[in-house]
């Protein structure tokens, strides 16, 4: 009878979750969505002005984007080194969050209220399978 | 047809990221930042990551040749199938443990990219 008592909707409100992959190594996750989608905005932003081999090498938002992504990918690959990749890797569509909340800041692109939607969607995804790992 | 070779492509391109995902997790064991010569080879002798580096390239490059024949709204979706292949893999291959909160939240992820690129 006492081992009902913490199943279901108590265990998920009550217990505290043994994580296998550890904060520390969802924020680096985090930190490098935020990098790869820097990034992508700024390649966007660089790639606007190119016409040319010299224009592509030198452009300064080009090298600059391309910094981002080195700097996620090491991210990544330490992120992986701790955690578990069905974990890590799903934290992946937060850079769809990114980009659009830069879009809307940078290009001044509307987010739809169905888009709205979808990050809700994937927000809750990943709070799921940050609440999964190591159960 | 040009639907047909989209799904399929986007597929193989699908499959070619989750492999190159699970190389970078197997490779990463040893990864380790050192700012000296033997760090760098070291890092350049680690066959499993800079094979999965190359296979993330390559996933890349099909999904951007897709993406200049399609639309997005249709490209995005396709490619969320990325989640349930490394999914299979991460349990298969690295006996990671998939439970029903993962499932759960995998296609929540899914229904959210799926709307996003709408």
């Amino acid at each position: 009878m006492k081992k009902n008592v913490k199943t279901g909707l108590y265990k998920i409100l009550y217990s505290t979750p043994l994580h296998k992959t550890s904060l520390k190594t969802i924020f680096m996750v985090i930190f490098c969505t935020l990098f790869t989608s820097t990034g992508q905005i700024l390649w966007k932003f660089g790639s606007a002005s190119v016409n040319g081999v010299a224009s592509f090498i030198l452009n300064p938002l080009l090298l600059l984007g391309f910094v981002c992504y080195g700097l996620g990918a090491v991210l990544l690959i330490i992120s992986l080194k701790y955690g578990e990749l069905s974990v890590v890797y799903p934290f992946f569509a937060l850079s769809f969050i990114w980009v659009n909340i830069m879009s809307m800041y940078i290009f001044h692109e509307a987010i739809a209220t169905i888009h709205w939607f979808g990050i809700l969607g994937i927000l809750l995804g990943i709070s799921f399978i940050g609440y999964g790992s190591g159960k | 047809m040009m639907i047909a070779l989209t799904i399929i492509s986007m597929v193989i391109s699908c499959v070619i990221g989750a492999i190159a995902s699970l190389l970078l997790k197997r490779g990463s064991d040893k990864f380790i930042i050192k700012f000296t010569l033997k760090g760098i080879t070291d890092i350049l002798k680690n066959w499993k990551l800079i094979l999965g580096v190359i296979l993330y390239i390559i996933s890349a490059v099909i999904f951007i040749i897709v993406l200049k024949s399609q639309r997005l709204s249709f490209i995005y979706p396709l490619s969320s199938l990325t989640y349930i292949f490394i999914t299979i893999l991460s349990a298969w291959i690295l006996k990671e443990h998939i439970n029903r909160y993962k499932i759960i939240g995998i296609s929540l992820v899914i229904l959210g990219v799926v709307l996003i690129s709408l």
